[in-house]
């Protein structure tokens, strides 16, 4: 039977990345922009980036606060479109114009705030 | 001693290929594994050669302090090389895991738990002089009369 | 990651080109690569780990051992880092000392990166004479600190040990040995045709793509990006400091930026050594609870330590953030896409300088 050469599990060592200390802090702020668990975050970082990214997410993350406006950083845009990449930069210019819709429309912020966080999950999960 | 073990001393003698494989050092040991290339210690003038191909390799210079992701990897590279063949680990590391061999830490020295360690050169990092002279005092003794010692 | 087809090139972990071992995964149609993803973990051993709550007589070894090429500027920037929270400042003597020891370090570092992509672009003659030339910049590193690699040189308050008038001057005739050599070297580089045809417009690093990585370092710097963590610092400032940035944005410019930062280091250590004063090496004090983020210029970018010392002098947290790891990361997927041939992986990775000890800890 052939094995393939080299083709390890690599959870384990991604995990081990994103537990050092400054790695910890930026997905404690992601996961709480985006309301869910760090353990969820994590998982989803784990399943999408290979270990070389998740190394250098606290360094784009400084890169990616330097940009955005008020509304995009409370949706935590920035941080997803350009330090992430978990979302297009069309999705996310089109998430905040949704959101300000609904502010507009007389939603309370609060309930804007979390169904954009739905609607961004869904994108990130597909 | 045949005819064909003298050929054979000869030219192993002045042939020495090496590979050198980092198993999670600091790159201390491998920038002065490095240096010896130089035309100052120029390594070639001994006849060794580093290729860095484990297939073609007669001596294998470890460093590092063993990380996990080599622990399925560092035995069949070893096992690729054909015989008669050595590995020497350069540098405190693979001996006793020097300053990474703490609590909380992710190494797993020494390498010898691994596979055959022939010499170590203590050191953090040792001087190229030192492991030229290894590689070396140490060809002699494995390469000299390989098939006729191994019958 | 996603892929996009079936088929992947990978290269390493062991590879004649590599210094360390590391493994990129290329997808490719043809030779032509598409994207890159690369496998780390050869050489993690949990710096950061180990170096939590221990007293900073430790720590301080420990961070000189997060890399070998490097490891003058992890000391210093250890170093001032403690001496911030403590409010310790060195004498005037040391400050200069640092700086003359730390751009030799530079100096075998770059010649390093250039003498790996010569020799991967299989110009060995250059590389050889690049290697040569660096044994002249460690035998000086020698001569002042007592060692090649891992010399410790810098404690709080001061330097280890001081620089006689005969070691100064010789140092002064290394540097203008190094200077001349290497000005030879620099024409060889510029005018070989082969060199710029494998090094001139392959592995281009836009400077969008190089800000959105916070790429730093000579990478950035190739890319029209001034970005140098020497120009806010106090001793370099006295010195005189600009940056030098270039336009192309490809290899050939990543290598040319780092030859120009060796004779600028030359010139650097030059101004340092007519500005030392007699005077005592080591001032003294006691390490503070405190926390804070400093950041300074190794040779490969931007280096910051984030630290929290205690009354005793332990480290209660720390993090270290290299510079290679934004540089190999924006390496691997920005100058990687559209490569034109298999050949390219190698040397446009390798003009990055990738330090993987420094990249995983």
């Amino acid at each position: 039977m052939n094995t393939y050469l080299y083709e390890k599990d690599l959870r384990q060592m991604k995990l081990t990345i994103l537990e050092s200390r400054r790695h910890d802090a930026v997905v404690l702020e992601l996961a709480a922009t985006l309301g869910i668990k760090r353990q969820q975050l994590r998982k989803i970082l784990i399943e999408h980036f290979d270990m070389l990214f998740l190394e250098n997410l606290p360094a784009r993350c400084d890169a990616a606060r330097e940009t955005g406006d008020d509304t995009e950083k409370l949706l935590g845009i920035p941080l997803l479109t350009q330090a992430f990449r978990l979302l297009s930069k069309e999705e996310g210019d089109q998430i905040k114009e949704q959101y300000l819709e609904r502010i507009e429309n007389g939603i309370t912020e609060e309930t804007a705030r979390s169904e954009a966080q739905m609607e961004i999950l869904v994108l990130i999960r597909s | 001693m045949s005819m064909l073990q003298y050929l054979k001393n000869t030219v192993r003698s002045r042939s020495i290929h090496v590979a050198y494989v980092n198993v999670g050092s600091c790159n201390g040991c491998d920038i002065e594994i490095l240096a010896c290339l130089s035309p100052r210690y120029d390594i070639e003038q001994y006849g060794i050669y580093v290729h860095n191909n484990p297939r073609e390799a007669d001596v294998l210079l470890i460093t590092g302090a063993f990380s996990s992701q080599w622990e399925d990897k560092l035995k069949p590279l070893w096992d690729k090389i054909p015989h008669p063949k050595v590995a020497v680990a350069i540098g405190n590391c693979p001996i006793s895991g020097c300053v990474f061999n703490r609590p909380e830490t992710l190494v797993d020295p020494p390498v010898s738990k691994h596979i055959p360690i022939a010499a170590e050169i203590p050191g953090c990092p040792p001087r190229p002089t030192e492991i030229i002279s290894t590689i070396l005092s140490l060809a002699p003794i494995i390469f000299k009369d390989y098939e006729e010692t191994k019958k | 990651m996603k892929k996009t087809v079936d088929v992947s090139l990978p290269v390493g972990p062991m590879h004649p080109c590599f210094k360390e071992p590391c493994r990129i995964k290329c997808e490719t149609r043809g030779e032509y690569v598409l994207s890159a993803e690369v496998e780390l973990g050869y050489v993690k051993k949990g710096i950061e780990r180990i170096m939590r709550g221990r007293p900073w007589q430790e720590v301080m070894f420990l961070a000189e051992r997060v890399c070998g090429i490097c490891s003058v500027i992890h000391n210093f920037v250890f170093i001032e880092a403690v001496e911030n929270i403590s409010g310790i400042v060195p004498t005037e003597r040391a400050a200069f000392l640092r700086v003359i020891v730390n751009e030799l370090d530079r100096m075998q570092s770059h010649l390093l990166a250039n003498y790996s992509y010569c020799y991967t672009i299989e110009h060995e003659t250059l590389a050889m004479y690049l290697l040569n030339l660096r044994e002249t910049v460690m035998d000086q590193l020698e001569l002042i600190t007592g060692a090649r690699v891992t010399c410790a040189y810098i404690i709080p308050g001061g330097v280890r040990s001081d620089l006689s008038a005969e070691d100064a001057e010789r140092l002064r005739s290394a540097l203008d040995h190094i200077d001349a050599e290497l000005s030879r070297f620099i024409r060889i580089f510029e005018t070989g045709p082969l060199i710029a045809l494998r090094s001139k417009g392959v592995g281009i690093l836009t400077k969008e793509a190089a800000i959105e990585a916070h790429a730093v370092g000579p990478t950035a710097r190739a890319s029209g990006i001034d970005n140098d963590q020497r120009s806010t610092h106090p001793t370099y400032k006295a010195l005189g400091f600009s940056p030098i940035i270039r336009q192309e944005a490809d290899n050939y410019a990543r290598i040319m930026v780092r030859f120009e930062e060796v004779f600028q280091s030359t010139g650097l250590i030059r101004s340092a050594l007519a500005a030392l004063k007699e005077g005592p090496i080591r001032g003294g004090g006691t390490i503070k609870a405190g926390s804070i983020k400093y950041r300074n210029e190794a040779p490969r970018g931007e280096l910051l330590y984030e630290l929290t010392t205690d009354d005793y002098g332990r480290i209660l947290e720390i993090a270290i953030q290299t510079p290679s790891i934004p540089n190999i990361q924006v390496c691997a997927h920005e100058m990687l896409i559209d490569a034109q041939s298999a050949a390219d992986i190698t040397s446009i990775f390798i003009s990055s300088d990738p330090c993987i000890a420094c990249t995983e800890r």
